[in-house]
């Protein structure tokens, strides 16, 4: 059984008990809920009908034809060694839903150059986010979502893309992806590629970061971030970074660790970056851009 | 049906649903409580709004991941040392339930991914609309999560 199956398997047979206190208030409030009378169904299935008759019209520009590559191609270059162009825009919107993505290639495609990689990877990301859209279009009838891009770093040693998401649903969030390449060798590397394997990174980075966080509470009271004793969270607070949380590398080339929004703070903290300065950190380091 | 009565029905349905994500993401029992009895209240008042009632569910769970989120907001920054005291000592996650306390033992953002998908049944594209992000991220929480899961599943056998 492998561990999918061993995870739904443990999650069928433990009977989470919901206790008597939540219970009781969830029992409450649904007594104290008013009457009304149901509206009819029929006119909502009309208006959805009619909505989605009206959906604008689909701007899909795959760099289909020789002009258009050319276009793109002529495109100001990005850095000195890997050129970035967006190769395909995506625009649509109906009411409340819009969405707009511009998608990235990189340009040196080939044998070694990891650009290749990257770039299925990506296409299979902006498939998902198009696909996402198009079926979530007619469900709570509010979906906005912006996805851009950028190149962080291009030296003759390190790439770094970056993608952004924005989504609006109820409430906003925004995502943040990197795509690293090194470039000597064109392989693909993740944060634990970067420090040898008896190296503790992720202690050494996590307590950097923490640290800095408690720094920021203090100086900015409108900082804050789910730390040990900062809230009555249990254990329920951010103490350690993942194997393979993401990276970049800033223009002084200081590895920069970026959060999600709601990762390690509430929302109205943003989406955090966090530049480490450890020492002993950078003596272990592998790469450098 | 009454819209009352379906809805009541609705959410009894839905309640072990609504008390697992809640406490994913909030950790004590009586802010869980308070962030679905909230969305109890809200989900009951824009019910008109609701396009699709099969889409119930995950509608009733997005306002409940709203209104958790609005709890973490509303936080105190800091407790004062005369209140440490009355903090919960840790999840109040039940210690005979193995995967659940693995789970307790996950960070904030993988918690609910694995509650969603495992516990719940949803679905990838689902759980993106829940929690407000996106499926793809969805994706890469969840193989997070599990890597995490298998060390910890080892570690407790």
């Amino acid at each position: 059984m492998n561990l999918d199956d061993e995870l739904r398997r443990k999650a069928r047979e433990e009977e989470v008990q919901v206790p008597e206190e939540f219970s009781r208030r969830v029992e409450e409030t649904l007594k104290r809920l008013p009457v009304k009378k149901r509206r009819p169904v029929l006119w909502r299935r009309y208006l959805s009908g009619v909505s989605a008759a009206a959906i604008a019209v689909m701007f899909l520009l795959p760099n289909s034809s020789a002009a258009m590559a050319d276009t793109m191609a002529n495109l100001p270059l990005v850095g000195p060694l890997f050129q970035v162009i967006t190769v395909r825009t995506y625009q649509q919107g109906e009411g409340k839903n819009q969405i707009s993505i511009s998608e990235p290639q990189i340009a040196q495609e080939g044998e070694g150059t990891g650009a290749q990689e990257i770039n299925e990877e990506v296409e299979t990301y902006i498939d998902q986010l198009i696909d996402e859209y198009e079926q979530s279009a007619n469900g709570f009838g509010y979906y906005d979502l912006d996805v851009t891009w950028q190149v962080v770093t291009n030296t003759e040693n390190w790439f770094t893309l970056r993608i952004d998401s924005d989504l609006v649903m109820a409430s906003g969030n925004h995502q943040e992806q990197y795509y690293h390449i090194y470039v000597p060798t064109g392989e693909q590397k993740n944060l634990s590629d970067l420090f040898p394997a008896d190296y503790d990174y992720v202690s050494v980075i996590s307590e950097e970061l923490k640290e800095q966080m408690w720094q920021r509470m203090e100086e900015d009271e409108s900082q804050y971030y789910w730390l040990e004793g900062t809230t009555k969270l249990g254990n329920y607070y951010f103490d350690e970074i993942q194997r393979d949380q993401e990276f970049y590398f800033d223009q002084q080339g200081n590895l920069v660790i970026p959060f999600d929004k709601y990762e390690v703070s509430p929302g109205s903290t943003g989406s955090p970056h966090f530049t480490l300065t450890t020492p002993e950190l950078y003596e272990h380091l592998l790469y450098r851009p | 049906m009454e819209e009352l009565e379906w809805f009541t029905e609705q959410v009894k349905e839905n309640q072990t649903a609504m008390y697992r994500l809640a406490m994913s993401m909030l950790g004590n029992t009586e802010d869980a409580a308070d962030a679905a009895q909230e969305a109890i209240l809200i989900a009951y008042q824009k019910l008109p709004s609701l396009r699709k009632r099969e889409s119930f569910r995950p509608w009733l769970m997005r306002i409940l991941t709203n209104e958790c989120y609005a709890i973490l907001r509303g936080r105190k920054k800091v407790i004062p040392l005369d209140e440490v005291s009355e903090l919960p000592a840790a999840p109040e996650c039940e210690e005979h339930l193995q995967l659940w306390q693995a789970v307790c033992g996950l960070n904030q953002q993988l918690r609910a991914v694995i509650v969603l998908y495992y516990y719940d049944g949803f679905s990838g594209k689902e759980i993106g609309t829940i929690l407000g992000i996106t499926e793809a991220n969805v994706k890469t929480r969840l193989s997070r999560a599990r890597k995490h899961l298998r060390i910890l599943l080892e570690g407790s056998q």
